[in-house]
């Protein structure tokens, strides 16, 4: 039976190859646990072998002309080696004394390292250099304490472009964990948490290297025996100007609110502002908990990128969309009018035009540049807001642009079927009375304004906002270029979109224009104002008794040169009420910045004197 | 019957496999103790528990009844296999586990076994000698789809475990030397086919194996950091617990595919060796019992089981002293792990049963 069932000769070739495989492994163990034995117990016990990552610098941002705008400047960090530090108590005490802070947190830092007890454990990021030099001066009586340099992230204009820019944070227990987004990370770097500093992250950290060393008794490094160089990480070529975003911030002060400015051929972003703004310099050794609490406690919430992350009523600056779906559906042209008496019956609701008496006869040219709320309402009665909601959202409302920042909010384009399965209520034609002069269930951010006026200005095109132009590796060379990315084509005629911009530059150019503060001898822009209410008042009392919080807001969408556009811009005041008065105005100083007497662009660099005036405040 | 049994059990095997396990707890404390206390001993405690039952049912029942489930176990591991690809987490770049509750399983593990029921089933009614071209072709498609699915996922070790398996039964099947040789000659030529189809960090494991300073911080890094702990355990080790390179971490994974390497500090030369004696005498005692099975089906299953352990032991141990690439494959029934171990002790299960029916009419 069993000589049918295997072959002795077989299993005998086998049991000789187990065994000559075990004689192997013995010979092995003979060779470097006895012959050898010596000299790997003394390389386990006197010298150590050690690694040492080496990290890799972080990528620059450029302005789209190669200015620098974020680079890294060296940090001195302070270090415990668990291992070394025998005496942690006494260490723990005479560096808190230096730096400054608690002996206990030293101490909780110390034992609650996960890493193993030869790898440094961070204290402090950062330190001053008199600090360092002490350091250097005691380390034979601070055994384990070694002081590290670290490039550390540096916004050169302070604040300038904070939401673009984002700012750096440790990595948390989630990022970690994600390998693939974030690989060889390790718990207390720094990586981006906000802005491009978050999106680009994968660009700019570039890849650690590090170096396997000897050490002596007290940790400190004899030599290198070998090592792997660092690559550098890419730097970032932005869309954004250095020169309009630091005019834009300038001519905007200190207000609450957004402005952006577009390059309306392409879709590159030129400036993109928030205010309040804040310095992202503060977080780049870590922010401090008092710094953190005065950044998430302020009440206009400076942390919020309110170009992309806010949505607003866009009050008349929608005009131009109804205006365009009626148009298009051939209920209105050019010479057709509506009679404004001042209020319009729309169901059971009366309607009224700011203007008290109304505008009489009015074309939408007129309506346009008055922002005659009676012509829309009326236009509204003939489209309905299925066709009204399928033009906003062609103009790529409703829907987030894509720009590559995080946390871009949609806005909403309201339909029947929306209310129908969020509030479960119908549809009344009030509310596309509502809708058709942006106020209602209509929300938009800043950013989706000034890509309906770039689409107005191009001709229809609309395209995805970008903010990055190339990537260039860190010896210059063109790694990546993003080129203009088309979203649609909006369906929509030239010869409309022609009435349009007529009506447009009638609001800046003519007389009665609502947007007459933002006109510029020799400069022909187009542009529509818009004031947002934000609650509806019954009796009438002056805005400006209101209470802050309840002003209306105010928009100036515009673009200039008519002819041939090369800025579209969006001017939002939060609570600033009036379009035409708060918005307009620094569209206005905004335009004389970008284009010198003869309409042409300007593109004169700020100063260094100026760059190193805010370097210090920095 | 029971009784029958219990007299009539390879109780050396027994032996070996409790000395192993109980010293595996004692290692698996040395290196977490300090950090994480007894937590890990009492996991590895509750899967080795599990794995005893697991080991006793493989035992009691008849081998020829377990074989009857071959090919519906194998199928449940390919499934499994899909759904770890499929819905797996990612940990460290590989997909490998299914969750249940608080434990992960690792159905690669399982994927050994079942290729060694399933080809043991498939040869038992060939006649020795006379194993067609035919045979090859469709053992040899049983053999990849397990195979490519392991390696997608990826696991390098685990894939490679299930080739000696299947060698190792055509080898005792009789096929003829030509085919090994033919087979030999090819696998050398396909190897820079298969490199191409490498991932980074595994052809950076192949070159550190051909040259340690060409990656000194990755996988170079802890072959020489293993091979400076089992060294300076010189012949009689630095004792229990007190293990410096193990106590600092210098080296990775150290209770799980590592763990030789604490046994080597901490024990030093008699720990190593008395565990290589351990595992020599665990597969001697495997082949003597597929000599002496009853019929085929029972050698094959007990010749397949021992190419599991042995390539595990190869492979692990010849890593850990820097002869072997760095490779995740646990030392049986000492690494820490859950799945390796209930495989592992299936197998002995096996092998005990087969060696029981041999007297069985």
């Amino acid at each position: 039976m069993n000589s049918e069932s295997v072959s002795d000769s077989r299993l005998l070739f086998i049991l000789t190859l187990v065994s000559l495989i075990f004689i192997v492994l013995f010979l092995r163990l003979w060779y470097i646990q006895i012959l050898q034995g010596e000299k790997f117990l003394t390389l386990s016990e006197e010298n150590r072998i050690r690694l040492v990552r080496v990290k890799a610098p972080r990528g620059l941002f450029l302005d789209t002309n190669g200015q620098v705008l974020v680079k890294s400047r060296p940090s001195f960090n302070v270090f415990i080696i668990p291992e070394d530090a025998k005496d942690l108590t006494y260490i723990a005490r005479q560096l808190a004394e230096l730096l400054s802070i608690s002996e206990k947190d030293i101490i909780t830092k110390v034992k609650k390292s996960q890493r193993p007890k030869f790898e440094p454990v961070l204290i402090q990021r950062d330190i001053p250099i008199s600090k360092v030099a002490y350091l250097e001066e005691h380390k034979m009586s601070l055994p384990g304490v070694t002081v590290e340099v670290e490039p550390l992230r540096y916004n050169i204009y302070g604040s300038l472009a904070s939401h673009v820019l984002g700012y750096l944070g440790e990595i948390n227990e989630e990022q970690l964990k994600d390998q693939v987004s974030y690989p060889g990370r390790r718990l207390g770097d720094l990586i981006g948490q906000y802005g491009l500093e978050r999106s680009m992250e994968g660009f700019l950290m570039g890849e650690d290297g590090g170096k396997q060393v000897e050490v002596n008794a007290s940790g400190r490094e004899l030599r290198v025996l070998s090592q792997k160089d660092q690559k550098p990480g890419h730097n970032i070529v932005l869309t954004i100007d250095l020169h309009i975003q630091s005019l834009v911030e300038e001519a905007f002060k200190d207000k609450t609110g957004a402005v952006i400015v577009m390059d309306p051929k392409t879709g590159h972003i030129l400036a993109l502002f928030s205010s309040p703004s804040f310095n992202p310099n503060l977080f780049a050794g870590g922010i401090s908990a008092a710094d953190w609490k005065s950044l998430v406690e302020n009440p206009y919430h400076p942390l919020q990128n309110r170009a992309i992350q806010a949505t607003y009523a866009p009050g008349s600056t929608f005009k131009m969309i109804t205006a365009s779906t009626g148009l298009e559906k051939g209920v209105i042209n050019r010479n057709s009018t509506f009679f404004c008496g001042g209020s319009v019956r729309i169901g059971n609701n009366v309607k009224r035009c700011w203007k008290a008496g109304g505008h009489g006869n009015v074309t939408v040219i007129d309506a346009l540049k008055q922002s005659c709320n009676g012509y829309f309402y009326k236009l509204s009665e003939k489209l309905g807001i299925s066709d009204l909601a399928k033009f906003a959202m062609s103009y790529g409302l409703g829907r987030k642009t894509g720009i590559n920042l995080p946390n871009e909010e949609p806005g909403l384009i309201p339909t029947e079927e929306w209310k129908r399965k969020t509030l479960g209520e119908k549809w009344y034609p009030s509310e596309t009375a509502d809708a058709a002069i942006g106020q209602g269930f209509v929300s938009v951010t800043p950013l989706q304004l000034v890509n309906v006026v770039s689409a107005i200005a191009n001709g229809g095109t609309l395209y995805k906002p970008m903010l990055v132009k190339e990537i260039r590796d860190s010896n210059d060379r063109v790694v990546k270029v993003f080129k203009p990315e088309i979203i649609r084509k909006i369906p929509i005629k030239e010869e409309n979109l022609k009435i349009i911009r007529r009506g447009m530059w009638a609001v800046v150019n003519e007389e009665h224009g609502t947007g007459s503060k933002a006109r510029i001898e020799g400069l022909d822009i187009a542009g529509k104002t818009g004031t947002a209410q934000v609650i509806k008042l019954k009796s009438k009392i002056k805005p400006k008794m209101l209470p802050e919080k309840y002003r209306d807001h105010a928009w100036f969408v515009s673009f200039a040169p008519v002819d041939d556009p090369k800025i579209a811009m969006v001017v939002f005041v939060e609570h600033g009420l009036k379009g035409g008065d708060a918005a307009a105005p620094i569209a206005k100083i905004i335009y004389e910045g970008i284009f010198n007497k003869n309409g042409e662009l300007t593109r004169h660099m700020p100063t260094e004197d100026r760059g190193s005036r805010m370097e210090n405040r920095g | 019957m029971f009784f029958s049994i219990i007299r009539k059990i390879d109780w050396l095997l027994v032996v070996i496999v409790f000395i192993l396990l109980i010293f595996s707890l004692l290692n698996i404390y040395s290196v977490t103790a300090e950090d994480q206390g007894t937590e890990k001993v009492l996991r590895q405690l509750v899967w080795i528990g599990i794995g005893l039952i697991i080991l006793i049912s493989m035992t009691m029942v008849d081998y020829h009844t377990l074989s009857a489930f071959a090919y519906p176990f194998y199928f449940l591991i390919l499934i499994a296999l899909v759904t770890v690809l499929a819905i797996g987490p990612v940990v460290s770049g590989s997909q490998r586990w299914i969750r249940f509750g608080g434990f992960s399983i690792q159905p690669s593990e399982f994927a050994k076994l079942a290729m060694i029921l399933v080809l043991a089933r498939y040869f038992s009614n060939k006649k020795r000698g006379t194993i067609s071209f035919i045979d090859i072709i469709i053992t040899g498609i049983l053999l990849c789809v397990p195979l490519a699915l392991i390696l997608k996922q990826p696991d390098l070790g685990t894939a490679l475990v299930l080739l000696p398996i299947y060698v190792a039964i055509l080898f005792i099947m009789g096929l003829d030397w030509k085919y090994f040789l033919i087979a030999g000659i090819l696998g050398i030529c396909a190897m820079p086919l298969m490199w191409h189809h490498l991932k980074p960090y595994q052809k950076n494991r192949i070159i550190s194996f051909i040259n340690p300073n060409a990656d000194p911080l990755g996988s170079g890094y802890h072959v020489i950091q293993s091979e400076i702990a089992i060294g300076s355990g010189g012949f009689w080790g630095k004792g229990y617990m007190r293990g410096s390179q193990t106590r600092l971490n210098f080296i990775p994974e150290q209770f799980t595919d590592f763990i030789f390497s604490v046994v080597g500090e901490e024990w030093g030369f008699v720990g190593t060796i008395g565990l290589l004696i351990l595992y020599f005498t665990l597969i001697y005692r495997g082949l003597y019992i597929a000599s002496k099975a009853r019929d085929r089906l029972g050698a094959l299953i007990a010749i397949g089981v021992i190419a599991m352990l042995m390539m595990h032991v190869t492979v692990n141990i010849g890593m850990c002293i820097g002869i072997m690439p760095v490779t995740g494959v646990p030392l049986p029934f000492m690494s820490y792990g859950g799945s390796a171990i209930l495989s592992n002790l299936a197998g002995i299960g096996l092998l005990l049963n087969i060696q029981i029916r041999r007297f069985m009419f």
